[in-house]
């Protein structure tokens, strides 16, 4: 099949999951020309086709320009007339939309909801943090009662509602459904699994992370933060969950990602240091980072080269990044992604600039000298530059102080430091 | 006709006035049983059929049923393909579920959260700034639909006769002139997007189902508790 058209829009999307999905089980293509958002939506000739500049959209052949996530993806579902994917009946197409706009509007809304809150892109109030989150409880719980007789939610067989639930649970798993909640909806998870698995959709979704703890507002104050370094690390990674099996679930024969074997860390056999990470760690978050007494300080007197080494990091894709919330959650993913590593490496990395011209930058402080075996367990860490810091260069220096300091400033572009937010990384 | 089957919802909620605007439109009729807010949705008898407990609710004569109140309008509208509310080929439904979205997302929910900040006041946490975020997240999506109307010959969104996106559009436009919307936006500024609202509410055929608009003189003000 000839493709359909162009689709305009970001990988990062939810919507544009849903729409990618459809397509690979419709098997239907489409053109993706190279987009850069906030300027490619801004030109003339975009918005002649999609005057609101809303990504996704899709440019057909047949000259239909369409946006909304959602309207794209049934379009695209209702083009080969037997993919089925819209329900055979009026009836089963009725809850194929029943389902879609609960997912959206139960359970997605709350997750970029509390997303929205706790990332400084809308003002932080925990009484709506609380309401989304037992919003969100009461979707799920309605979510396991369905799923518990059924394997797809319409009919025997895929349909869109398959794919926009398990798109919304795919992202709510990485979260807000964190293990606790997790062990509650056996379901859910059986579901999101045999989705996100199915053949013709594995490409698109890849696997889920899946949180331990559901994110939490942090105060921006540093002094907030003393709990973190103490926390328990490697062992238990969110990459080990694994959903409790319903006994008589016959089709959970595996879980959700597979055991990987423990080899002993090449990093734990390097000469032992007289470094200790989580006692810096500790000075950081109990001191002020400048000044005498401060962190730096401490720092200075304690550092072993040998065993330890500083770098600088830089996100290679500067130009995609838009929103400043968005960024921010760039690096709380790829931090997040570096969980296995926590035990080698401590970071401090922000945001620079402001919406639609704005840096990723900051500084790495890791065990031995080498950075490709501390941060290669974060499956995008190529998606960052690596240079080693000398701390004998004054030019090094101030840069490693101001990442540590979030005071750094790159080519008049400064470090963000909102009132309500949780934007500026470490751990 | 028989009634094609029972909707659980209030009159007075928007999207229960879309369904049966939608009914309305294409010659069909459903049963309202009465219904109490709280009481009725909190039942054994209800929760069994509907867990979210959640309305509008609808269930047809053969026991098939369905909530979200888009999902039922829909539905609806598919029973009676004559009457044109979801378009005519795949590419007007595409698009008339295009606006239909667009109306919910970027009209709908943040003047519906105002209101329910303002005015119904069941939104913990409220507050000021929330406020604006949801007036300007409104004004941005009016002034482009504002834009797109005046360009419309029909007036219409989708086509020269009504489809359910009118139909969506002129309930989210609705709780726009409760909230974000005095007299001076609706009579200068969204001009077209409330003679919009106008033609489609004007329908004889689902006058009655809109009532009055009750729109505000002025913008609402945030107001401190």
């Amino acid at each position: 099949m000839a493709p359909i058209g162009k689709l305009y829009s970001v990988p990062s999307m939810n919507q544009t999951t849903i729409i990618k999905a459809t397509a690979a089980a419709a098997g239907v293509e489409f053109e993706e020309p190279e987009y850069k958002h906030y300027e490619d939506n801004k030109k003339p000739d975009f918005l002649a086709k999609f005057p609101h500049g809303k990504i996704p959209a899709l440019e057909c052949a047949n000259g239909l320009n369409l946006t909304e996530g959602a309207a794209i993806a049934r379009y695209i579902a209702s083009i080969p007339p037997n993919s089925g994917l819209l329900g055979g009946t009026l009836e089963d197409a009725a809850l194929v939309d029943q389902y879609v706009h609960f997912a959206e509007s139960e359970i997605h809304l709350c997750t970029e909801f509390i997303y929205l809150m706790l990332n400084g892109y809308m003002p932080y109030n925990k009484a709506i943090h609380t309401t989304m989150t037992e919003r969100q409880i009461r979707g799920f719980n309605s979510l396991e009662t369905i799923l518990l007789t059924r394997t797809y939610l319409v009919g025997e067989r895929l349909t869109l509602a398959d794919i926009t639930v398990a798109s919304v649970i795919f992202l709510a798993v990485s979260y807000t459904l964190d293990a606790p909640l997790r062990a509650k909806y056996p379901n859910i998870l059986r579901h999101l699994d045999l989705i996100i698995n199915q053949p013709k959709l594995k490409g698109v979704f890849g696997q889920p992370t899946f949180v331990e703890k559901a994110a939490q507002y942090t105060p921006p104050a540093k002094e907030k933060k003393e709990k973190e370094p103490k926390q328990p690390a490697p062992a238990q990674a969110p990459k080990k969950e694994k959903p409790k099996k319903a006994e008589e679930d016959e089709e959970e024969e595996e879980s959700l990602v597979p055991e990987e074997p423990k080899a002993k860390n090449p990093l734990d056999l390097l000469p032992k240091s007289t470094f200790n990470l989580e006692d810096w760690k500790r000075a950081y978050s109990n001191k002020d980072t400048r000044g005498p007494g401060g962190s730096l300080e401490w720092f200075y007197e304690n550092f072993d080269r040998e065993g330890f080494s500083v770098y600088r990091v830089d996100f290679k894709y500067n130009e995609e990044l838009t929103l400043v919330f968005m960024s921010s959650n760039q690096i709380g993913g790829f931090f997040n992604r570096l969980e296995a590593s926590r035990k080698y490496l401590f970071g401090s990395i922000g945001v620079l600039g402001e919406a639609n011209n704005s840096i990723i930058a900051g500084a790495l402080i890791l065990r031995g000298q080498d950075v490709k075996p501390v941060v290669e367990v974060a499956p995008d860490y190529e998606s960052y530059i690596y240079r080693k810091l000398d701390l004998e260069n004054a030019e090094d220096k101030a840069f490693f102080e101001g990442a540590l300091a979030w005071d750094l400033e790159i080519d008049g572009k400064k470090w963000q430091d909102g009132k309500n937010v949780s934007w500026r990384f470490f751990f | 006709m028989a009634p094609i089957g029972k909707l659980y919802g209030h009159p007075r909620q928007p999207q229960t006035k879309v369904i049966l605007s939608a009914a309305a439109i294409s010659g069909l009729e459903i049963d309202l049983p009465s219904f109490e807010f709280g009481v009725t949705n909190k039942s054994p008898e209800f929760t069994q059929k509907f867990p979210l407990a959640k309305i509008p609710a609808f269930e047809d004569n053969e026991g098939f049923k369905l909530i979200e109140g888009t999902a039922i309008a829909r539905y609806v509208s598919s029973l009676v393909p004559d009457a044109g509310l979801l378009g005519r080929d795949a590419k007007e439904t595409a698009q008339v579920d295009q606006w239909v979205h667009f109306a919910e997302t970027e009209i709908y929910l943040p003047v519906s959260n105002i209101y329910a900040g303002v005015v119904a006041k069941y939104l913990p946490g409220f507050n000021e700034e929330q406020h604006k975020h949801y007036k300007e997240r409104a004004e941005r999506s009016l002034k482009f639909l504002e834009d797109y109307l005046a360009s419309r010959p029909s007036g219409l969104l989708v086509n020269d006769s009504l489809t359910l996106a009118d139909i969506v559009l002129a309930m989210a436009v609705q709780r726009a002139g409760q909230t974000v919307c005095g007299v001076k936006e609706r009579e200068q500024v969204y001009l077209h997007v409330y003679a919009h609202f106008a033609k489609v509410t004007n329908d004889e055929r689902i006058k009655q189902v809109f009532g009055e608009p009750g729109f505000v003189d002025e913008p609402l003000a945030f107001k401190a508790e």
